[in-house]
């Protein structure tokens, strides 16, 4: 276990405290046995404190090892000592959802998928009793990319997270720009976001600009034009750290990004599909080798991720699929990874 | 050292002992490789020097019995030997995990305190197997644990609200008194006795959350001392009145700004016990409604409250919390969504 002892310490003492308490103002007519047990643990020795220390820690060793779906059985409502353990503050530093999916198809007009209302529940719940056991710890969500949240949930969760740091939030087919900038305003500490492509992305990244004032890293997982990179350069100046990876990308908005975002210290463009789109009627036209203009632009990053090469297997899927990577067909848990390691989930 | 020498040639007959304590006093002696593998031993052994005889064993956290002792030596004997394959190690663990739960939670503390990690995640593994999937009810069943939550707790894990203890028991203090209050005006003619015991065990127990030392004398003690303490109570009477006007004003709704500004005009800052707290009155009716709010009041004296608008937020969450149905279909669960939304 790489949990410091300190902290660790402090936190029990404190859930000392307050499993004492609690027991005691839960308790106000049992007077003469509540009175004898705080005695006991005024008085008691080293030995009965250190048991309870013990099931704290070990609780948390073993809920470690659970998602916060499987909270769902229950496992906060077995014992008062039991629900201190599930809302220690280890187990809710990052809430990772990357294993659930709504259940959907895919309709042919907006929002062009409908989620079965179980499975929505069942999401309700899992994101009712996570927000009940973090209390406002959590600083990373993870979210699955075919889990349509709606604005409800969103906003839901925004409201109980609001030292989130870090989100990962690739399927918006169900939530509205209004839900989309009410969470974004409630979460002051951004500082990175993986979001699809959107075909209106300006707003997002100005209700960025507004209420993120320490948000430096995006990852679009999506189609890059020169809509997007206006909107990036235009909001988000000071950004540092751009992931594009695997979709298409089109040289007019990889130029615009390189030449207008000063901050910039990491770009990502690997695997991309690469277009230039020159006026009509010349066509349009796919290129793998980077020109010495842009080679040069990237020189000044301090790490500038790229790879086009033929024999790579995913140049070859994001060639496949047309520069909208179809994640679902491959590797469980491929859609999260990144050349850069501060956007690999 | 002597350590790295013995490693290159150890006949049998000069194996070398450990020599290990535990919290009863019982010492034992163990080989030196096996013990070593002990991440807390070994560095006991290397940065202390201890264990080499019996007189100078090495004390062994208290969570680390005789019978878990022997448990973890058995686990160390087996994966300490370099030559195994991964597929005996494994089928070891396998058996090695098949005790009871007493045993085996026990086993992880001990594992935990002597740092032994693989052990540690070993039999945590094992526990979460067993847990994984299980109703509260047949986890309580198979580790012997108390019902101890109320229906509420139950129904709504956690609130959430800042991480403050204080806070926190305002809350539930004021949920209790608003409770009480209900149940004091349905039943007129409840026994003056009872109250009176009610008060004081009420006493006791925050003035324990707050260090006091009524603890530690018996109830009948303190009963004793708030007789005395009656005549001075009769001064404090404007005063309760005072406070009666005002959480009357706010027994309907608790974030109301009277209340919240009562609260930020008291700049106690101390969380410690204080003698007109142990001078608590516990005046017979009709004057029982006065006493809950002057205890109400005193418990949020104690705390610190430079958290004047969060405290108000907070109490206003509480508030919103118990209005509608908990009800877990969809429409229930959005609807009350849409509640907090519209705060």
């Amino acid at each position: 276990m790489n949990l410091s002892f300190d902290s660790r310490k402090r936190q029990r003492d404190r859930n000392k405290v307050e499993a004492a308490a609690e027991k005691a103002v839960q308790s106000f007519g049992n007077c003469s046995q509540i009175v004898g047990k705080l005695v006991k643990m005024e008085d008691c020795n080293p030995t009965v404190r250190q048991w309870e220390d013990m099931i704290q820690d070990c609780l948390v060793e073993i809920f470690r090892r659970f998602s916060a779906v499987d909270f769902t059985s229950g496992i906060a409502e077995v014992c008062s000592s039991w629900r201190l353990a599930c809302s220690d503050q280890f187990l809710w530093r990052t809430l990772d959802l990357g294993q659930l999916k709504s259940n959907f198809i895919k309709i042919p007009y907006a929002p062009y998928v409908w989620v079965d209302d179980r499975s929505n529940q069942q999401l309700t719940r899992v994101l009712k009793i996570a927000m009940g056991l973090s209390r406002g710890n959590i600083s990373c969500i993870i979210f699955h990319f075919n889990l349509y949240l709606m604005d409800n949930q969103l906003i839901y969760v925004a409201n109980r997270c609001p030292r989130l740091k870090q989100l990962v939030i690739p399927a918006w087919n169900r939530m509205t720009k209004g839900g989309i900038c009410k969470a974004i305003r409630m979460w002051g500490e951004l500082e990175s976001m993986t979001m699809p492509s959107i075909r209106d992305p300006a707003y997002v990244m100005d209700e960025i600009r507004l209420n993120c004032k320490n948000f430096t890293q995006l990852k679009i997982m999506g189609p890059c034009n020169i809509f997007l990179a206006s909107s990036i350069v235009t909001f988000l100046p000071k950004l540092k750290v751009l992931s594009l990876r695997c979709s298409k990308l089109f040289k007019e908005a990889l130029v615009m990004i390189l030449d207008s975002l000063e901050h910039l210290e990491v770009l990502n463009i690997s695997h991309c599909l690469l277009i230039e789109a020159p006026p009509p009627p010349a066509p349009v036209r796919v290129f793998r080798e980077l020109d010495e203009a842009i080679v040069e632009k990237a020189s000044r990053l301090r790490e500038f991720f790229h790879c086009q090469r033929a024999s790579c297997v995913l140049c070859q899927r994001t060639i496949n699929d047309d520069g909208l990577m179809r994640w679902y067909k491959y590797e469980e848990g491929l859609w999260r990874t990144d050349e850069v390691i501060s956007l690999s989930f | 050292m002597s350590e790295s020498d013995m490693a290159i040639v150890k006949p049998e007959a000069m194996k070398s002992f450990i020599w290990l304590q535990t919290t009863d006093g019982s010492i034992q002696q163990v080989e030196e490789e096996v013990a070593m593998f002990c991440p807390m031993i070994c560095r006991e052994i290397i940065q202390t020097g201890m264990g080499s005889s019996k007189n100078f064993a090495i004390s062994l956290p208290q969570r680390v019995n005789p019978a878990t002792l022997s448990l973890i030596l058995d686990y160390c004997r087996f994966h300490q030997v370099p030559g195994r394959s991964n597929k005996e190690r494994k089928s070891f663990d396998e058996k090695f995990i098949r005790i009871d739960t007493k045993r085996l939670c026990e086993l992880t503390s001990a594992a935990d305190s002597l740092q032994l990690k693989p052990l540690v995640d070993l039999t945590s593994r094992a526990l979460a197997r067993m847990i994984e999937g299980k109703t509260p009810e047949e986890i309580r069943e198979t580790f012997h644990l108390p019902d101890d939550l109320t229906e509420e707790e139950k129904l709504e894990p956690l609130k959430n609200t800042a991480d403050d203890l204080r806070i926190r028991l305002l809350n539930r203090l004021y949920a209790r008194k608003r409770k009480e209050l209900k149940e004091k005006e349905k039943l007129k003619n409840v026994e003056v006795e009872e109250e009176r015991v009610d008060e004081r065990s009420v006493d006791d127990l925050l003035s324990f959350i707050n260090g006091g030392d009524g603890v530690s004398k018996d109830a009948r003690t303190a009963k004793h001392k708030k007789k005395n303490r009656r005549r001075k109570d009769h001064s404090k009477d404007p005063l309760s009145n005072n406070v009666n006007e005002n959480h009357n004003k706010e027994a309907d709704s608790v974030g109301s700004p009277s209340k919240n500004s009562k609260l930020q005009d008291l700049s106690d800052n101390t969380f410690a016990p204080k003698a007109d707290f142990e001078d608590l009155d516990d005046e017979l009716d009709p004057a029982m409604k006065e006493e809950l709010d002057r205890e109400v009041e005193d418990f949020a004296r104690r705390l610190n409250s430079d958290w004047p608008e969060r405290m108000q937020e907070i109490l206003s969450l509480g508030q919103d919390r118990r209005l509608g149905p908990i009800s877990m279909n969809g429409n229930g669960c959005l609807q009350r969504y849409s509640r907090l939304d519209q705060r």
